[in-house]
């Protein structure tokens, strides 16, 4: 059990490296205008393309397998069939996530970041700019939960 | 169309807290027919003035309020949302209104 934790933040923790170090160069497109949106270079395209990877990826591996093992590990047992709802307020309760409501958000975005907007600047944009707030958010989250972890005993 | 009355209570009721109560609503694509089964939940919702970062809030929020219920939490759901004041209409927004079915 603990090793399939282990196994599950040693996966997370290359995602976060790479999507932390994609967000300090992204923090320089702030603010996001609709001109900026709609002339986006190359090299632009190429770090947004990686962050949203990352944070796809980071969300996914959270989600679908710390989450679940950090529960698991916290001696919570909860029905085999209780709903996702349920156990994000468990974890929300024992402080492994800030808000069992912004994680649902954040999976919205993760599920809306493939959508571009060519013909709506302002959307694009506003949707760029969300982007960026909801790694923020993430990487928050990642940097809680790894240390719930480490109190629950996961080795780091 | 396949929604069942405690689905359609839900996205009626989140449009309004999200989106306010001028917003107007329609599904749209497989859901409208009934010889089909399964399928995404394609919505498309018109709504009066707002900035396009409350705009995407809103979409997302009622996407995460949506997933959240029983009867919606493993469905995927498309959510088109066009503001009225935005110039003129897409394709996608003219099939949306005239295929769909008002909610």
């Amino acid at each position: 059990m603990t090793a399939k934790l282990n196994a599950a933040l040693a996966e997370c923790r290359p995602h976060a490296a790479t999507l932390a170090g994609a967000m300090r160069e992204a923090e320089l497109l702030r603010p996001v205008t609709a001109e900026r949106a709609q002339s986006l270079d190359d090299p632009t395209r190429r770090l947004l393309d990686q962050l949203a990877y990352r944070f796809t990826k980071l969300q996914d591996s959270l989600g679908e397998k710390v989450l679940p093992g950090l529960l698991e590990r916290a001696e919570e047992p909860l029905a085999p069939d209780a709903l996702f709802g349920e156990k994000l307020q468990r974890l929300e309760r024992l402080g492994a996530i800030p808000s069992a409501d912004a994680w649902r958000v954040l999976r919205e975005v993760r599920n809306a970041i493939a959508h571009e907007y060519p013909d709506q600047p302002a959307i694009q944009a506003a949707m760029i700019e969300r982007l960026l707030d909801a790694t923020d958010e993430l990487l928050r989250v990642w940097t809680d939960v790894e240390a719930f972890a480490n109190r629950l005993g996961a080795s780091p | 169309m396949r929604m069942t009355a405690r689905q359609l209570e839900r996205v009626r009721a989140a449009t309004a807290r999200h989106f306010g109560r001028d917003a107007r609503l329609w599904l749209f694509g497989s859901r409208v027919d009934d010889s089909r089964r399964g399928g995404d939940y394609d919505l498309y919702l018109e709504v009066g003035p707002m900035d396009a970062r409350a705009l995407i809030d809103a979409k997302l929020a009622m996407l995460a309020e949506l997933h959240a219920t029983p009867e919606f939490e493993d469905e995927r759901i498309d959510l088109v949302v066009r503001r009225r004041d935005s110039g003129p209409e897409q394709p996608i927004h003219r099939s949306a209104r005239t295929q769909g079915v008002p909610l």
